[in-house]
């Protein structure tokens, strides 16, 4: 990883160089985020791994064409290459289930969704996705009760009533939390600069 | 863990949404100070229960008190709760904490909220202290070591009179004002609390909008039952018989807290509750001077037996008084219940005004010495008043800062010619400023060609050295000795000196001095000769003759064939004038004005203007070259005087 620490960002060296290094790299982030898309287009997950296999090849053909402006453009064309490669798989599978159809043509936003729309999506998903890494990571700074705090408050339940379940003053919830969020916010950031 | 397990791992804690996270990183939001994670709308917004845990902290006769925090404001209050649920105890308890919420007063207890619990169990809220009461801080306080300054427990006492006063003003009473009831804070505040058997005072008039209703509260607070705490109940809440309960009967208690806070003990005393009963009717007191150790002053004393007196006419009528009587002390005013007589309001007067009292009779002690001395002092603040006034004077002239401002006007004026402003304005520059050297030179300069010589060479000797300082400072030390002080320097000095300055407007400023001072025209007469050489530089010798003849003085010039400025003759009281063949130009008729001109003679000039003889009115004789004059003008100036064409 201390690679990433170059300047050039992740984006960049994939288009200029087209290295296997910078490949692997893309690799590690990207496919748990296109394998997120997957889901959230109501595939299952052994389809989902399937899909994602797709389109990470087609990526390493069309990437290095690719020319992006802004990284959220970037997402929103990588949320459409794998809303068709989604479609794709579903078209190619003949035993496709009814409620698959159903759920991809009417319940999932991705499918009918405009370019802007999906560039939307794509992002909210994305910074969940990036959230969730640094989540991940910092988790192993924080006491299990801290991190619970933490969670119990994310879900939207009072500080109070976390407070009172924890046997512990409102304020100190909030400070934990507080303590959890700031670490999380410069590892986001940190992220946000290896993954552009 | 294999990239597809991971996969599914990471979506699955997908389920919480942390979005708002990510948008906090990227703005950068989390390093601001604020505190996001407090979210106290949302906080507030969801709470079900407005109250947290009860924490037991104490007991009374109907209700019990407990901690809790208030969640909404996020601060710890005290709840007061009936402790047996009946609908009677909820309604009394009810009107009381009504009662108390109605008054609201820094010295009085105040009420935050009211309701009822889950439990149907009526409750109101009020500021959580951790202060102790009136009645544990007696017992620690009056026996401890440290002593307990009177002007504390004086101030703690008014306290309790200033909540009582204002409650009365409502027409409440408390019935059951007593050191349990009193809780002081940290820094001595005082909080009146437990209003239980508070009373509305019927009373018509003076019903305002905030008036307390009396039907909503009265029957509930009596009970039948003997209310109060022995030892501060008034004989009449002890028996009905002795009077109604009013302001008095709180007043009883006010005297009852005074007379704790100066013996540290309850004023009735008694095993058993009747005991007690019994000396509070009989007004059974032990008197504050009895107590052993314990200083009371007496006129605290007489306050607080005054209150607690038996009779309620002979109490205090209002709570008022009872402040005034305690401030009066505190001012070191003898308080009414004293029964003071002028000795000992004299020495409280001494006493509140040690400093005043020491200076005033020190005054009497020094006043009574100096009057003898007053009659030769006064010969002698007279002769200071003069000095000190002529000295004023001169100290409203005396501003340092004008003083080169005036030295340079001073030059200008004595180049100028006006000698005395330029002397005017050269002694305020010196005077102004004493260090002034440049105002020295001026003072110097304008004493030399006013021809002080003497002045001249004391100023100079102070100013800046210089070319011009030193050539005037010799000068004057040279011609000091042709003259006496106050005499002008004779015809022949003046002209030596004249020669001696080098420049043309030095020569000028001396001469002009001199035109305006000369003695006789005879002495200044000679001068003019010298004067011309200056004001003709080309010129190397003057023919110049003078004569007076028959009281007329005539100036003959003529010959002078390079002679070009006359300047020097101007104003002189000339009555005939012979310029005849010099070099005047028209220009030069400017010195004749103002002569008594009779013969006038100007052939062999360049003047070939005659407009100027109308300024000569004495005017009878007129030479001038032949045919400089047209036949027109000539024919109507010989119609005036004579007129002869050489």
């Amino acid at each position: 990883m201390e690679d990433f620490q170059t300047r050039q960002t992740l984006l960049e060296r994939i288009r200029t160089r087209h290295d296997e290094e910078s490949w692997e790299d893309f690799v590690h982030y990207y496919r748990h985020y296109i394998y997120i898309i997957c889901r959230r287009m109501n595939l299952p997950h052994h389809d989902s791994e399937e899909v994602v296999q797709q389109v990470l090849v087609k990526l390493w053909e069309k990437l290095p064409e690719f020319k992006y402006d802004t990284k959220r453009r970037f997402r929103g064309w990588l949320c459409t290459v794998t809303g068709n490669a989604v479609k794709d798989f579903m078209r190619k599978q003949k035993s496709v289930r009814k409620t698959h159809e159903s759920a991809t043509d009417e319940k999932c936003p991705l499918q009918k969704a405009s370019l802007p729309d999906i560039e939307e999506i794509a992002e909210k998903e994305w910074q969940n996705y990036v959230a969730s890494l640094a989540l991940e990571k910092v988790k192993k700074n924080f006491s299990k009760q801290v991190f619970d705090i933490f969670l119990a408050l994310n879900e939207g339940r009072s500080r109070i009533e976390v407070a009172e379940e924890h046997k512990l003053p409102p304020n100190t919830i909030s400070v934990y939390k507080k303590r959890v969020v700031s670490a999380m916010c410069s590892e986001i950031r940190r992220l946000e600069e290896e993954l552009s | 863990m294999d990239s597809s397990e991971q996969s599914l791992k990471i979506f699955e804690t997908l389920s919480t949404d942390l979005t708002e996270i990510y948008e906090m990183a990227v703005q950068r939001e989390d390093l601001l100070s604020e505190d996001f994670s407090a979210s106290l709308y949302s906080e507030i917004r969801d709470l079900r229960d407005r109250y947290g845990q009860r924490k037991l902290i104490g007991k009374g006769g109907m209700k019990q008190v407990y901690k809790v925090e208030d969640k909404t404001t996020g601060r710890f209050v005290a709840m007061a709760q009936v402790r047996e649920p009946s609908d009677r105890q909820n309604e009394r308890f009810l009107r009381e904490a009504r009662l108390t919420a109605t008054l609201e007063h820094p010295n009085i207890m105040p009420v935050y909220d009211i309701g009822i619990d889950k439990d149907g169990l009526a409750f109101f809220t009020m500021k959580m202290t951790g202060d102790k009461n009136l009645h544990e801080i007696l017992k620690t306080r009056i026996s401890s070591d440290e002593p307990w300054p009177l002007v504390q427990r004086l101030n703690l006492f008014l306290g309790i009179c200033e909540g009582l006063a204002y409650a009365h003003s409502r027409h409440v009473l408390h019935l059951d004002i007593k050191p349990q009831n009193v809780l002081v804070g940290e820094f001595g505040e005082v909080l009146i609390c437990d209003w239980g058997l508070g009373k509305i005072l019927f009373d018509e008039d003076d019903e305002d909008e905030e008036a307390i209703d009396p039907s909503f509260f009265n029957e509930m607070t009596i009970d039948g039952i003997v209310k109060g705490t022995p030892g501060y109940m008034a004989p009449e809440q002890v028996d009905k018989k002795l009077g109604d309960r009013n302001q008095q009967t709180d007043i009883y208690a006010l005297g009852g807290i005074l007379y704790a806070l100066l013996s540290g003990e309850a004023p009735v005393k008694g095993d058993t509750v009747e005991d007690v009963f019994g000396k509070t009717t009989s007004g059974e007191i032990q008197p504050l001077k009895d107590f052993e150790g314990v200083s009371v002053p007496g006129a605290l004393a007489a306050v607080a037996m005054k209150a607690l007196s038996c009779n309620q006419a002979e109490r205090y009528t209002s709570v008022e008084e009872v402040i005034s009587e305690i401030e009066s002390f505190m001012g070191g005013f003898s308080t009414t219940a004293e029964n003071a007589g002028f000795l000992k309001n004299f020495y409280l007067f001494v006493m509140r005004h040690k400093a005043v009292s020491f200076f005033i009779f020190l005054i009497a002690i020094l006043s009574s010495v100096f009057v003898f001395k007053l009659q030769k002092s006064e010969r002698q603040a007279r002769e200071l008043l003069t000095l000190y006034e002529d000295e004023k004077k001169q100290n409203e002239m005396i501003s340092k800062d004008a003083s080169p401002h005036l030295a340079t006007q001073a030059l200008r004026y004595l180049y100028s010619y006006d000698f005395e402003l330029s002397r005017d304005l050269a002694e305020k520059a010196v005077l102004r400023d004493k260090s002034n050297k440049e105002a020295k030179l001026v003072k110097g300069l304008m004493h030399f060609y006013t021809q002080e010589f003497n002045k001249a060479s004391r100023a100079l000797l102070k100013a800046p050295k210089s070319a011009t300082r030193d050539l005037i400072l010799k000068l004057s030390e040279e011609f000091s000795q042709y003259k006496k002080p106050i005499d002008r320097l004779s015809p022949e000095y003046f002209n030596k000196l004249l020669f001696k300055l080098p420049t043309l407007s030095q020569r000028r400023v001396l001469f002009r001095n001199e035109v305006q001072n000369y003695s006789s025209v005879t002495n200044h007469m000679k001068i003019i000769p010298a004067m011309l050489l200056v004001n003709n530089p080309h010129v190397k010798k003057v023919n110049f003759s003078f004569v007076q003849k028959d009281g007329k003085n005539i100036l003959d010039l003529s010959g002078n064939s390079t002679l070009e400025q006359v300047g020097c003759i101007r104003k002189m009281p000339l009555h005939k004038l012979n310029v005849e063949g010099t070099n005047l130009a028209y220009r030069e008729t400017l010195q004749m004005r103002g002569m008594p001109l009779e013969e006038l003679n100007i052939a062999g000039t360049r003047i070939k203007s005659f407009s100027f003889l109308k300024a000569l009115p004495n005017l009878k004789k007129l030479v001038i070259s032949k045919g400089a004059c047209p036949p027109e003008l000539l024919a109507e100036l010989r119609a005036e005087m004579e007129v002869i064409e050489k």
